[in-house]
C-alpha cells in the first residue's frame, strides 16, 4: 500500500477528504467569474491574486498561503469561488505551490490583448441597449486601450488636413 | 502489523515556534490508525543520526539561535522538509517583528507541505516522497 | 556530593514545547530550578493592531492549536459586551458543544503526555487512540481538526445536522466506558502509587499564595470555576459538578481530568437534546454599529481561567487587545514544587501542571552588547 502513495502526482493530481463538509482549497468557476478583485482585497494572508500574463487573464491561488477560511466564499458577489475538498499540495519547488484558472475573456479586434471578462462586457452590451445604443458602433468594448488611441488619431488627422 | 521494508529511517523534529497545530499532526503518525511504522520511519532525538529533518513553525529569534548549529551541518547530508503554512510562507504571521523566517531564507528546502495545520495523511505522504529521495541518493551513488 | 547542573533543553523528548529549565541537582535530589522562556514570542498584541475586528479572529486561533475555540470565544465575547449584541439562544448551545469538545481532546493530551514521561507507554497508545473520537467529531462538525473557525462576531458560522450529532453521541458513550475502566486501573495498581503519590505536592495555603488557577487549583481544595460563577453562554441551563480534591499531589492532579472528561459528556448529552428537539433557525445576530467602548471576556479554558481586554473607537480597526492566559499564573510554582524531589520525577511533574507555552509567550528579553560592557567596566 504505501508504494501506491510513492508515485509521482502532477500539478492537477490532489489527494481529496471523504468529509462532506470539508474546508479544503478553493476552487473558481470560470463562466462565472468576473475578476472584480473582491475576493483578493478581503483575503487575510494576500493568497489570491488577479494577474494579466502574456496572452490571458488569469485566477491565482498561492497555496502556500492560504488558510481555508472561507471569507472569499462569504464575499463573492456572484458567487462563483467555494472551498472544494482538496487537501494540500506536497511539492520539491516553491514556485509549483499555485493552482490558476484561466478567465473566459473578450479580446481585442485589433492586437488580440484581453480587455474584459465575457460577462462584464455582456452586462454592459444590455445596459446600452435598454438606452437606445446602437452597440456594433461602440468601439470601447471591441478595441483595447492602446489601440483605441492609434484609431483615433488617424481619425482625427484625416478632419485636420 | 506487517513491515513494507527492511530499512530504517529516522526523523528529527526541531521546533521553530508554531502554534504547536502542525507538531501535534506529526507526533500521532506513531498510532496504528496512520501508522508510520509500517514503511520503516522512527522519531529520533539525537540530530546527528538522523536522515531528515523536519521543521515547523515561523523561525522566532531565540528558536533560529537554538537550531543553527544543526542547521549548518546538515547541509549535504540530511532532507529538510519544511511543514505547514508558517514554515513554508510564514503564513498569517507574515509582518511579525520577530520572525526570522521563512525556512527557506535561512537553508534550501527539499520538500514543502502546505495547509493550515495540514492533514496528518498529507505529511506521510510528503515523508514517503523524501523516503524515495534517499534511495535515489544511495543507488545513485 | 558532587553537584552537577541538568539542563531539559528546549527539544526533550515528552515536553511537546519550547522552554528550558536548568535544575542543580545534588545526590540525585534537585536543590535549585531556573527557568528561560520566549521561544514562542510572535508579537501577537502589534499584529492585532494592523487589522480589522474581523479578521482578527482568525488571528487569535492561531496563538494556540490546543486551545483555539476557548481564545476565539473569549474575543468575541469581550466585543459583544462593548457593544451590547445579543446571541441567540441556538448559537449559545453550538459554541457550549465545542467547547466541552474541546476539553476533551486537551486532557486527553496532556494525561497521555504525564504517562509518556512517567513510562507507562501502553496506557499512552491506548488514551491516544482514544483521542480520536473527538478529532472526528470535528472533521464532521466543522471541517477541520484544529483551528475550527466556528465563532464570529454575534453568533457562528455553522449549522449542525441531525445526522452527526447522533453518531457522535454513539460515539462517546464507549468513550465513558474507556475511561471509567481507566480510573479504577490507575487508582488501584501498585505501580502508580510509587511515582504519584505524594510527588509535588501544592498545599492549599500555597495554592492561595500564588494564586494558581484551573483544574491545579481545584486539585487543592479550592473549588472555583468560572462555569458557576459567572456563567455564560447557556451554562445556567445545563445541570454539572465541580470537582475538587484535598491531597494536590501529582496522582489528584491526573484524576481530575479523568474526572473532568465524564461532566463534559454529560454537558453534551444535554446540548444535544436542546438542539435536536428545538425548532429555532436563528444564527447569528443582525447588523450593528461600531461606537468607541470597551469590554472584557472571561470563559474557563481546559487550562484555567482565561481573560481579555479590548478597546476600540469609531473605526473598525481596535485600539488595544490584550490578554492574559491560564499558563501564565500557573507557571511561577514550578519553582517551588520541583524542589526537593528526585531527578527522574521532575519532568511528570512539570507535565501535570499542564503547561501551554504558545499561550504563555508575552514579551521577549535580549540582552544586548552595549549593556553587558556598561556592567563590566563599572
Amino acid at each position: 500500500m504505501g508504494y501506491e502513495l510513492m508515485e509521482e502526482k502532477s500539478k492537477d493530481h490532489f489527494i481529496v477528504s471523504e468529509i462532506e463538509n470539508f474546508r479544503g482549497l478553493p476552487e473558481v468557476d470560470a463562466d462565472k467569474c468576473t475578476a472584480c478583485g473582491i475576493c483578493s482585497i478581503h483575503c487575510p494572508t494576500k493568497a489570491i491574486e488577479i494577474a494579466m500574463t502574456v496572452k490571458d487573464l488569469v485566477h491565482r491561488i498561492y497555496s502556500g498561503k492560504c488558510i481555508a477560511c472561507g471569507k472569499c466564499q462569504e464575499v463573492c458577489p456572484e458567487e462563483a469561488i467555494h472551498l472544494s475538498r482538496k487537501m494540500g499540495q506536497v511539492e520539491g519547488l516553491r514556485s509549483m505551490l499555485v493552482v490558476e484558472k484561466i478567465i473566459n475573456v473578450v479580446r481585442c479586434k485589433v492586437c488580440g490583448k484581453p480587455i474584459a471578462s465575457k460577462l462584464q462586457v455582456e452586462k454592459i452590451k444590455e445596459n446600452l441597449k435598454k438606452s437606445d445604443h446602437d452597440v456594433e458602433d461602440v468601439s470601447s468594448i471591441s478595441v483595447c486601450r492602446e489601440c483605441r488611441i492609434l484609431l483615433t488619431k488617424r481619425t482625427s488627422d484625416k478632419i485636420i488636413r | 502489523m506487517q513491515k513494507v521494508t527492511n530499512e530504517n529511517f529516522l526523523i528529527y523534529h526541531a521546533f521553530g515556534g508554531s502554534c504547536n497545530g502542525c507538531d501535534i499532526e506529526v507526533k500521532i503518525l506513531e498510532i496504528p490508525k496512520f501508522s508510520m511504522k509500517k514503511y520503516g520511519l522512527k522519531f529520533t532525538y539525537d540530530p546527528e543520526k538522523a536522515n531528515i529533518i523536519l521543521i515547523t513553525g515561523i523561525l522566532t529569534y531565540k528558536c533560529l539561535n537554538y537550531i543553527s548549529e544543526i542547521l549548518k551541518r546538515a547541509l549535504n547530508k540530511q532532507i529538510i522538509i519544511a511543514v505547514g503554512d508558517c514554515a513554508v510562507t510564514g503564513g498569517i504571521f507574515f509582518n511579525s517583528y520577530t520572525m526570522k523566517g521563512p525556512v527557506d531564507r535561512v537553508i534550501p528546502v527539499d520538500i514543502y507541505v502546505s495547509g493550515c495545520p495540514p492533514n496528518p495523511k498529507l505529511i506521510l505522504h510528503g515523508l514517503l516522497k523524501a523516503v524515495t529521495k534517499i534511495r535515489e541518493k544511495k543507488n545513485g551513488v | 556530593m558532587t553537584r552537577e547542573k541538568v539542563v531539559i533543553g528546549p527539544i526533550y523528548p515528552a515536553l511537546e514545547e519550547p522552554i528550558q529549565f536548568n535544575l542543580m541537582v545534588e545526590n540525585e535530589k534537585i536543590i535549585n530550578v531556573n527557568f528561560e522562556i520566549g521561544f514562542h514570542h510572535r508579537g501577537v498584541e502589534k499584529l492585532a493592531l494592523k487589522r480589522n475586528i474581523w479578521e482578527n479572529i482568525l488571528l487569535m486561533e492561531r496563538i494556540c492549536g490546543i486551545c483555539s475555540h476557548a481564545h476565539t470565544l473569549c474575543y468575541c465575547q469581550a466585543i459583544e459586551k462593548a457593544l451590547n449584541i445579543q446571541v441567540p439562544p441556538k448559537a449559545k448551545h453550538i459554541r457550549v458543544i465545542i467547547s466541552e469538545l474541546e476539553r476533551i481532546h486537551s486532557h486527553m493530551l496532556i494525561l497521555g503526555a504525564i504517562m509518556h514521561s512517567l513510562n507507562f507507554h501502553s496506557l499512552f497508545n491506548d488514551i491516544m487512540i482514544n483521542r480520536e473520537v473527538a478529532m472526528e467529531a470535528f472533521d464532521l462538525l466543522c471541517g477541520n481538526r484544529v483551528h475550527y473557525g466556528i465563532n464570529t462576531i454575534g453568533g457562528v458560522r455553522r449549522d449542525f445536522p441531525e445526522k452527526p450529532l447522533k453518531r457522535i453521541l454513539e460515539n462517546l458513550e464507549e468513550l465513558e466506558t474507556f475511561i471509567k475502566a481507566t480510573i479504577d486501573n490507575v487508582e488501584n495498581r501498585r505501580e502508580f502509587q510509587d511515582k504519584m503519590e505524594n510527588v509535588g505536592v501544592i498545599t492549599k495555603s500555597l495554592a492561595k499564595k500564588l494564586d494558581v488557577i484551573g483544574p491545579v487549583a481545584r486539585a487543592s481544595g479550592i473549588p472555583f470555576d468560572i462555569r458557576k460563577h459567572h456563567p455564560y453562554e447557556s451554562y445556567e441551563n445545563i445541570g454539572f459538578e465541580i470537582i475538587t480534591k484535598s491531597e494536590g499531589d501529582v496522582k489528584a492532579r491526573t484524576l481530575i481530568r479523568f474526572e473532568e472528561i465524564l461532566q463534559s459528556i454529560r454537558i453534551i448529552d444535554q446540548a444535544v437534546d436542546y438542539l435536536l428537539n428545538e425548532k429555532d433557525s436563528l444564527l447569528c445576530s443582525e447588523s450593528f454599529e461600531i461606537v468607541s467602548s470597551e469590554g472584557v471576556g472571561r470563559v474557563e479554558a481546559p487550562r484555567g481561567e482565561l481573560f481579555y481586554y479590548v478597546s476600540l473607537n469609531d473605526f473598525s480597526i481596535p485600539e488595544r487587545v490584550k490578554m492574559r492566559t491560564p499558563t501564565f499564573a500557573n507557571i511561577p510554582v514550578l519553582s517551588e514544587i520541583l524542589i526537593g524531589e528526585k531527578i527522574e520525577l521532575a519532568l511528570g511533574i512539570i507535565n501535570s501542571i499542564d503547561p501551554c507555552i504558545a499561550c504563555l509567550d508575552r514579551s521577549l528579553i535580549i540582552e544586548s552588547r552595549r549593556e553587558k560592557n556598561a556592567k563590566s567596566n563599572q
